[in-house]
Parts: C-alpha cells; sequence; structure tokens
C-alpha cells in the first residue's frame, strides 16, 4: 500500500485519477511521520501523511492488514483522529495546509465488514475507510467503504474507486517481511551480484546490505533492523553454502561479522554471476505476493 | 602521415597540430577521394567518468592507470596497463596502450569539464583499434563508460550544420531469435553520403519505416560562423559519442564537440536529479525525491518472458542482469537489476505497453541514456521516454 500511495499521490500518469490528485496540488510529506498529541500526550507514527496548499487540506492516512478491529486497533485509530491542527504544524506540515484535515484508513477489502461497523458510530465527515483487493485478473482495487474526506473534490475521486492493473513497486523495492520469500533472497544475491562488479574483493556485513537494500532503513527501529539483519545474514550464509559457492565466501570473526567475497583460484570475479543464476533458479518461482500492508515499526 | 613521437604539453599545442591533420586529410580526400596510406582522421571521444567510485585519495595518474588499463581475458594474455605521461596542463594527459597491432596513443581532457566527469579523448590512432580498446575498457571498468546519443539528439545536432549523410542501425534480430522466429531477418541498416538532400530521405525512410528508422551516425558540415564559410569542420558523429572529423577548423570541431558534452552533461545530471529514487534524511524526516522513468512502447510486446531474456541477460548490447519475478496483483514482471557496465542496482517493471525504471542511490544517468539508445537500436524507434507527469525525458 505505501508504493500505491505514494505512486498515487505522487501523480504517476499511469494510475488512473493520479494526475487529478496532483492537480489538486498533493504531495507526500512523509512516510511514517512521527507525529506528538498534545490532548492525549501520545506519539503516533501514521503511515503516510499528504497534504495540498492548494486545497489547504492535510491527510492523515493508515493502513492495515487486520482481520477485525480489537481494541488496540480501536485506540489507534481514536488517536489518529485525535491529531489536531496544531499537532500537525508541530511536525512541519505547512501552515496552508492546515485549513482541513481528514484521516484516511486502508483494510483489506475480505475483512472491511468490521471496520465499517466501527466507522457507522462515528462522525465521518473528515475520516473515509477505503479497502484495496486484489482480484484474479490481476486488477488491484482501491474503494471507498463509508465516510468522507474534507477536500470534496478528493473524496470524490476516492468515492469513485481506482482500478489498476499496473502496480508500481519501485520506490520502496523490498520490505522487511520479504526478506525470507524467493523475491527476498533474488533482491539479495542480485545486491551482492552488484559489489561484485565494482570490486575484485568484496567486503561487506549483513547490516550494510540491508541500509543499501531497504530504502527506509533508518525508519526502522534498532529491534526491528536488528531483526531484518538477522534474517539477511541467514539467507547470505544459505547462500554461501550452496556447493557451487565453495571458496567464494568467507566470514570474518569480527563484530559485527563482515562477509568478504574473492574468486577461488582460476577464477574470474565475473563468474558470480553465473553462480547468483543457479541460485535464483533454485528459488521457487511462484509469484511474488507483495505485503500491501506492510509498516515500518 | 605519422603522430609526432613528441608529447603535446599543452592543449593549445595539440590543437594547432590536430588542425593541420584536419587540412592534411581534407585536402586528400578532396583530391583523391581516399585517405594516403599510414593517414588518419583526427577522432575525438566523449567518455564519462565516475571518480567517487574509482577512488577520490589516489593520485590522478595512478587513478587513470588503474581504469584504463584492460583487465585479461584468457590466461594466455596479459593485462594491457597504459603509460600515462603528465603535461604542463593539470588534467590533461598523454595516454600509450602496447597492443599486439601497435600502439594506441589518445590525449586525454579529463578536466575541461566543470565537475571532471566528461572527458575528451583525441587521438590520430587507428580507428578500428581504437573502439576495440575503449569498448573494452567499458565492458571491464565500471567507473568508464561510453557516452549514448540517442536518435533524436543526433538529428538535432545535425540540424545545427549541413546535412552530408546519414548511418542508419536497427537489429532485432536478437528478440527475433528468442520469439523462435525461424528467420531472423528483422534488421535494417545502411548509410547514406551526400548533400542536403540526405535529410529528405532520411524523412522520406522514416515516414516509411518508423520503427526501423534508428539514426546510429550522422554526417554534418559544421561552421561556427556562418559568415566565415571557408572555416568549417566536417563530422562524422556516432551514438556512442565519436566524432571523426576533417575540414579546416579544429576550433570549430571542437567548439561542436564541447556543446555536445554540455548539453549531455546537462540532460545525464537533470535525469539524475529527477529519477533517482532516495529517501533524504533530515533529522526524523524522511523526504522522498524521484520517481522512476517510463519507457511507452507503441507495439505491445508480445512475449514479455523473451523480451526480458534478451534485456536481462547480461550480454550486449543492454548489460543488464537480472531475473524476472510475476507479481500478483500485477500484470507485469519485476526485476531487480545489475548495471554490468556500472555495478549498479536497478529495477524494471516491465509490462505489454510499458516498462518501468528505477534507479537507486549509486546509479548513473548514463544508464538512462544506454538503455533508451540501445531499445530503439535493438528493439525499435517507438519507444518515448517519460516523468511520472507524461512529460518527455529526452
Amino acid at each position: 500500500m505505501t508504493n500505491f500511495f505514494i505512486g498515487l499521490f505522487r501523480g504517476i500518469k499511469y494510475y488512473p485519477k493520479a494526475n487529478e490528485i496532483k492537480d489538486l496540488g498533493y504531495q507526500i510529506f512523509q512516510i511514517e511521520p512521527k507525529i506528538n498529541i498534545i490532548s492525549l500526550g501520545k506519539e503516533v507514527n501514521p503511515d503516510a501523511i499528504s497534504y495540498s496548499n492548494k486545497m489547504s487540506h492535510t491527510i492523515i492516512a493508515e493502513w492495515t492488514a487486520h482481520k477485525s478491529i480489537n481494541e488496540q486497533t480501536g485506540n489507534q485509530f481514536t488517536n489518529y483522529m485525535a491529531v489536531s491542527f496544531e499537532d500537525l504544524s508541530n511536525a512541519g506540515l505547512p501552515r496552508n495546509a492546515l485549513s482541513l484535515k481528514s484521516n484516511l484508513f486502508v483494510v483489506v477489502d475480505e475483512y472491511k465488514d468490521k471496520f465499517v461497523d466501527f466507522f457507522y458510530q462515528k462522525d465521518t465527515t473528515n475520516i473515509m475507510l477505503c479497502s484495496l483487493s486484489t482480484n484474479e485478473t490481476n486488477e488491484t482495487e482501491l474503494k471507498c467503504c463509508v465516510g468522507n474526506l474534507q477536500d470534496e473534490k478528493l473524496s470524490g475521486i476516492f468515492k469513485q474507486g481506482i482500478k489498476t492493473r499496473k502496480l508500481f513497486m519501485g520506490y520502496i523495492p523490498i520490505l522487511k517481511n520479504d526478506i525470507n520469500t524467493a523475491f527476498g533472497k533474488r533482491v539479495i544475491i542480485t545486491n551482492i551480484s552488484s559489489l561484485t562488479r565494482r570490486n575484485k574483493n568484496v567486503e561487506f556485513t549483513s547490516n550494510e546490505l540491508c541500509s543499501k537494500i531497504f530504502g527506509l532503513w533508518k525508519k526502522y527501529g534498532p529491534n526491528e533492523r536488528s531483526q531484518i539483519v538477522t534474517k539477511a545474514h541467514n539467507v547470505i550464509r544459505e547462500i554461501s553454502n550452496k556447493s557451487y559457492f565453495d571458496g567464494w565466501f568467507d566470514r570474518s570473526n569480527d563484530t559485527p561479522p563482515k562477509w568478504s567475497i574473492s574468486p577461488p583460484n582460476g577464477k574470474n570475479i565475473n563468474m558470480f554471476l553465473k553462480l547468483a543464476e543457479k541460485y535464483i533458479s533454485e528459488i521457487t518461482d511462484e509469484p511474488y505476493q507483495p505485503d500491501l500492508f506492510e509498516r515500518y515499526e | 602521415m605519422k603522430e609526432k613521437s613528441t608529447i603535446m604539453k599543452t592543449r593549445r599545442e595539440l590543437f594547432d597540430y590536430l588542425e593541420e591533420q584536419m587540412n592534411k586529410t581534407y585536402r586528400q580526400v578532396l583530391g583523391t577521394k581516399r585517405l594516403e596510406s599510414e593517414s588518419t582522421f583526427v577522432k575525438t571521444f566523449l567518455l564519462e567518468f565516475d571518480w567517487e567510485q574509482s577512488g577520490k585519495n589516489k593520485r590522478d595518474t595512478n587513478l587513470l592507470v588503474d581504469s584504463l588499463t584492460l583487465p585479461t581475458t584468457s590466461k594466455r594474455k596479459k593485462e594491457c596497463k597504459p603509460d600515462i605521461s603528465e603535461t604542463h596542463e593539470d588534467g590533461f594527459y598523454k595516454v600509450t596502450w602496447n597492443r599486439t597491432k601497435g600502439k594506441i596513443k589518445i590525449y586525454l581532457d579529463t578536466s575541461s569539464d566543470v565537475d571532471r566527469r566528461f572527458w575528451i579523448a583525441y587521438s590520430l590512432s587507428d580507428a578500428a583499434e581504437l573502439d576495440v580498446l575503449l569498448d573494452g575498457l567499458s565492458k571491464t571498468q565500471t567507473a568508464f563508460d561510453r557516452v549514448w546519443l540517442w536518435p533524436e539528439y543526433l538529428f538535432k545536432t545535425q540540424e545545427k550544420g549541413e546535412f552530408r549523410g546519414i548511418g542508419l542501425d536497427y537489429d532485432y534480430r536478437q528478440f527475433e531469435k528468442e520469439e523462435r522466429k525461424t528467420e531472423s531477418t528483422n534488421y535494417f541498416k545502411m548509410q547514406v553520403w551526400g548533400g542536403k538532400e540526405t535529410k529528405q530521405i532520411l524523412e522520406y525512410i522514416k515516414n516509411e519505416f518508423p520503427k526501423k528508422t534508428v539514426l546510429s551516425k550522422i554526417r554534418m558540415k559544421y561552421w561556427f560562423n556562418e559568415n566565415s564559410e571557408d572555416m568549417f569542420a566536417l563530422e562524422d558523429i556516432k551514438y556512442n559519442g565519436k566524432f571523426t572529423t576533417r575540414g579546416t577548423s579544429f576550433s570549430n570541431h571542437q567548439t561542436l564537440v564541447s556543446n555536445v558534452r554540455c548539453e549531455y552533461s546537462k540532460k545525464i545530471k537533470e535525469m539524475e536529479n529527477n529519477h533517482i529514487i532516495r529517501w533524504d534524511d533530515n533529522d526524523n524526516t524522511v523526504e522522498l525525491k524521484g520517481d522512476p522513468i517510463f519507457f511507452n512502447i507503441d507495439e505491445p510486446i508480445e512475449n514479455l518472458e523473451a523480451f526480458c531474456k534478451v534485456v536481462f541477460s547480461g550480454s550486449l548490447p543492454f548489460r543488464l542482469w537480472g531475473v524476472p519475478q510475476k507479481i500478483n496483483g500485477n500484470d507485469g514482471l519485476m526485476v531487480p537489476t545489475v548495471d554490468l557496465h556500472t555495478g549498479s542496482n536497478l529495477s524494471f517493471e516491465i509490462f505489454n505497453d510499458l516498462i518501468c525504471m528505477y534507479l537507486y542511490p549509486g546509479a548513473c544517468g548514463n544508464t538512462i541514456a544506454r538503455f533508451f539508445t540501445n531499445l530503439q537500436h535493438y528493439y525499435g524507434c517507438i519507444v518515448k521516454a517519460f516523468d511520472i507527469d507524461g512529460n518527455s525525458v529526452f
């Protein structure tokens, strides 16, 4: 969803209605910003904030893959709704975009009913609930279930729904839950391969590789980073243990441990690509299922 | 006419010498319609170099030796290290390689571009040998690349002077082979030399065969000052940034080369600024900069897998390596990619009518120009490049 939201609000012309959104002056403020809610004494991290000076409107967006609404999710939603103009201004939103504000929530289409019930009990003049679905013909659809955005034009666009058969997923090329999947492993081996193109003797830590692969690396908290690094490290170990990579990988005892890659005797560094291709061919070839609701915690 | 064995100590000295050579070759060709033996045209090359990647702390001459060494390709062959001689001007060198067929010499100007990124190389050595050497370097040295002048840009450049001819080069055979076509005949190459009418010929052919009319070379007569008709340069400019020149004015030639470099460099920097996707981190805020670039294809790609096999095989001409992946909820294929020229990371999404290219930090705008140029030469001139708003990029 983050990639989809970014593409829509940056106005990729190949997304239906994205140009209308851009014409209204919308742009991404931040992904996963920190907002202090003065009235509650709490900090929240919505998935994204978009704003338009032209429409004097700010949108606080949040998406969740939860199947139903429990106390924690309900509280989280209520907190987002409690974000005030002052809180947004303190977060650095431009004054001109703060005459109106709305909350946009996106849930999985399959589970939307429970959320619809929750939002029917609220004043939805500035809250919109949308659902996201993917059908068997590879069409992805974002549609409004209930509510309104304070900018009527933007509200109208979302109420008409947005369907696409093309998803542009490269702004954030890999998500944290992908790392153990075939796709994640491809990304890791591809990135290692790129290192071998630049140097005859390559040295890197798993942490360095992760910070290269994950565009939003700094958005992750220390615990989450450490979990990702461990997973990536295991993938690299899996790769290095393949018999055809014998003699290529070496791991030092430094802290953190360093991986180094150099061609074994009589081999050329360019041969690494052939072996990488062999590794990829061994990974299952099922279609990649992107996690449209991943968030950075 | 042999090359001078002494070293030119300044660019001015070199320019005077090359002007003499330009004049001689022009008069020879004018008189006899061919060059005398041992006589060669003046060749000038635009090259791109990434200093950061090569190691900023090294001394320039050491760095040049490393970056201009042709590595060994087999156990029998030794690597070919150049000999770098300094001149009286900073950033201006004489570079000599000892090849099996003799010495190759170039004068390398690494400093007249403000960023020192786009170099100009001048040479009187054998053209074929030079091409092999420079192609070899761009294949093996990730910091070193040639420039990639796309067909529309070549045409615009040609309009700055008077038309003297065109070279067309379209070759779809690699895709045909992958599509399992029985006969591979889908290519279209020709050269036409003459006068102003060659422009009409180009327009006629383009009208008849829009997909296959891909400009790869232009020949033009160039005056900087139209009031001085006797001071001119006759230029052959190839899409890989090679200028072959003769005529009466080296300064006109130099002006044209410098002008192309300036326009090309501006375009590459603009593309890097607009199309390298990065998340700039300021305190606790992360701001997204850059968007993908889209290549719109008029004639849908029939077989996405076959297309990807050619483009991402790692071989010439694209030199991109990646394995495509199907994605649920999407009609296309996603390809995490390595650019084998530069070693940078890219990502592509390939649809039937659209290619979306993402460049990540460390990538180079030259990659976009190379991909766009090669896509036209090998897939067809029906490709247009756009930004997210649908504005033409090239």
